[in-house]
């Protein structure tokens, strides 16, 4: 089902005792099923923005709307259920075992026994946790990408129609970060969940993102996807953020599926494949490997999502970046 | 040596009902108070300065030596078992309401702000999250508090509570050590008790909050 899941009007936030507004005046929709990053360096306002959504903080001016109803005019904590939290440092509860803390908001949500117990059978597996093992485990047992991976089972437990996720892998180490963010992805294409995520970091919330809201000072500088985000800048600030990207950087943090096109004839079997979240680096390094004129894009199961030519590879590194005349 | 355990074989029954009454006392005094310091000191976790001022005003009241403590609310409610349960009410609250503000403060606060983030109502969050994690610390200061009971009740035999400390004083004002040794080992044994399976309860509950 498409249309508006998450409606921001007119947004601001003002903390107690601050001048300057965190947020100020931010209008953004958000589609069902869309993975939006919000990136900012700190104080940019990006987790205040995402903190307000689910009123862990209070709205000082504009509305917010959840499936078109002011989400000030719902009862706080039936609405927070229908959405998945996930922090930076998870919050775990240390003295509930894994599948108890799964356990909790179905719990509370009157769930049976017998359902709550497959739920989190169900979510340890999809987390890449064998639920034999990790089940009865305590978080203090866990790593701390184990950790987050029951944080994120945790938030997926009542099938939220929204997840919010501050910075979650922004403690853990880089391999197991790029191992979640894999994960990530392959989660939200197979639950097709709406996702906002908040990072610091330009190449995850590229890597991740479908759509990329840049934040600067309280103001969205730019909601757009990767690609006219790296080629087309709104603005001096944003053009800045990525002009210390060269080619091969720009190639590292755009995805394969952001330049791949539909294939219009049958699939030919012997042409090379990479995966749909695979940097546009490695479809070079495809490209140079093989020497085919063309290398499909295919989804975790292996079905072919597009195609790309080594023309509109190319012409991406002949792209200028708009916006040199911000640079004076 | 012999005089003493004759002592014990006459008077048993009156050192014993003399223990029930300091047990009494003792058990009062923490059932009050802990009924006040649980729900006082959860709402302290919502204001610092509220919370300055309540801990700052029950330590003012804890430098008050016990005697002199006595004295004061001699005047309002007379001698008895009335006045020695609310003179060590105000010291045990003290100790109380600083290990349940340390309790809730011991709670993470990402562990708050996931809980909230998730939905989870006040009370859930409370009785939940909250009590279970913070339990341990509350029970220590519930231990130190007990302690701390046992030693004053003794002292509150001058304001005629009764209990073991009627021992302690017959025994200094006719000179008779006897007294005095069954009065020393009667109120230290219990306080050792009871200091025991206290400290045994903490250990359990700090081993159920972090496995």
């Amino acid at each position: 089902m498409a249309g508006k899941i998450i409606e921001i009007r007119g947004v601001s936030k003002q903390f107690k005792n601050a001048q300057a507004y965190a947020v100020d005046h931010v209008s953004i929709d958000v589609s069902r099923g869309d993975f939006i990053t919000i990136m900012g360096t700190s104080g940019s306002g990006k987790t205040t923005l995402l903190k307000m959504i689910n009123r862990i903080h209070e709205l000082t001016d504009g509305n917010i709307f959840f499936e078109g109803q002011n989400i000030h005019d719902l009862k706080v904590e039936a609405y927070r259920k229908k959405i998945g939290y996930v922090i930076q440092q998870i919050g775990l509860f240390p003295h509930m075992t894994v599948a108890e803390n799964i356990a909790v908001v179905p719990k509370s949500l009157h769930w049976g026994k017998d359902r709550i117990a497959a739920r989190a059978s169900e979510l340890l597996s999809l987390v890449h946790l064998e639920p034999a093992i990790y089940k009865d485990r305590y978080p203090s047992q866990l790593s701390g990408g184990q950790q987050q991976r029951v944080g994120l089972a945790r938030a997926l437990a009542a099938d939220p129609e929204i997840m919010l996720m501050d910075e979650p892998f922004g403690a853990i180490d880089a391999i197991t970060r790029q191992v979640l963010q894999d994960e990530l992805l392959a989660i939200h294409r197979k639950t097709g969940k709406t996702v906002l995520f908040v990072t610091h970091d330009l190449h995850e919330a590229f890597r991740l993102g479908d759509k990329v809201i840049i934040m600067n000072e309280g103001r969205v500088q730019q909601y757009d996807t990767p690609y006219n985000i790296l080629f087309h800048p709104a603005n001096g600030y944003v053009a800045k953020l990525v002009a210390s990207e060269d080619i091969i950087e720009k190639l590292k943090v755009l995805r394969a599926d952001s330049i791949s096109t539909p294939v219009q004839v049958t699939p030919d079997g012997r042409v090379p494949r990479v995966l749909a979240n695979a940097p546009l680096s490695a479809v070079l390094g495809k490209f140079m490997e093989t020497g085919a004129p063309q290398i499909y894009v295919e989804d975790a199961q292996g079905r072919i999502e597009g195609s790309i030519l080594w023309n509109s590879l190319q012409s991406i590194a002949s792209l200028r970046t708009e916006g040199a005349e911000y640079f004076v | 040596m012999t005089g003493f355990f004759t002592y014990a074989t006459k008077h048993w029954g009156r050192m014993l009902e003399l223990l029930l009454q300091h047990l009494e006392i003792v058990g009062i005094v923490l059932g009050i108070s802990i009924c006040f310091a649980i729900p006082i000191g959860y709402l302290l976790t919502h204001s610092k300065i509220a919370s300055a001022f309540v801990i700052g005003l029950f330590s003012v009241l804890y430098a008050v030596p016990s005697l002199a403590m006595f004295a004061i609310l001699l005047r309002f409610t007379g001698l008895g078992m009335k006045t020695a349960v609310i003179a060590i009410s105000i010291y045990a609250q003290y100790i109380l309401l600083r290990s349940v503000t340390a309790g809730f403060s011991s709670v993470e606060s990402s562990v708050l702000e996931a809980s909230r983030g998730m939905g989870l109502g006040k009370a859930e969050i409370l009785f939940r999250i909250q009590f279970p994690l913070a339990a341990p610390v509350f029970l220590s200061g519930i231990r130190i508090a007990t302690i701390a009971s046992v030693g004053l009740a003794a002292i509150a035999s001058t304001i005629h509570s009764g209990g073991i400390g009627d021992l302690l004083f017959e025994g200094i004002n006719n000179l008779y050590p006897v007294k005095i040794v069954w009065g020393v080992i009667l109120s230290s044994g219990l306080a050792f008790a009871l200091n025991f399976g206290l400290g045994k309860a903490e250990r359990y509950l700090t081993k159920r909050a972090h496995p």
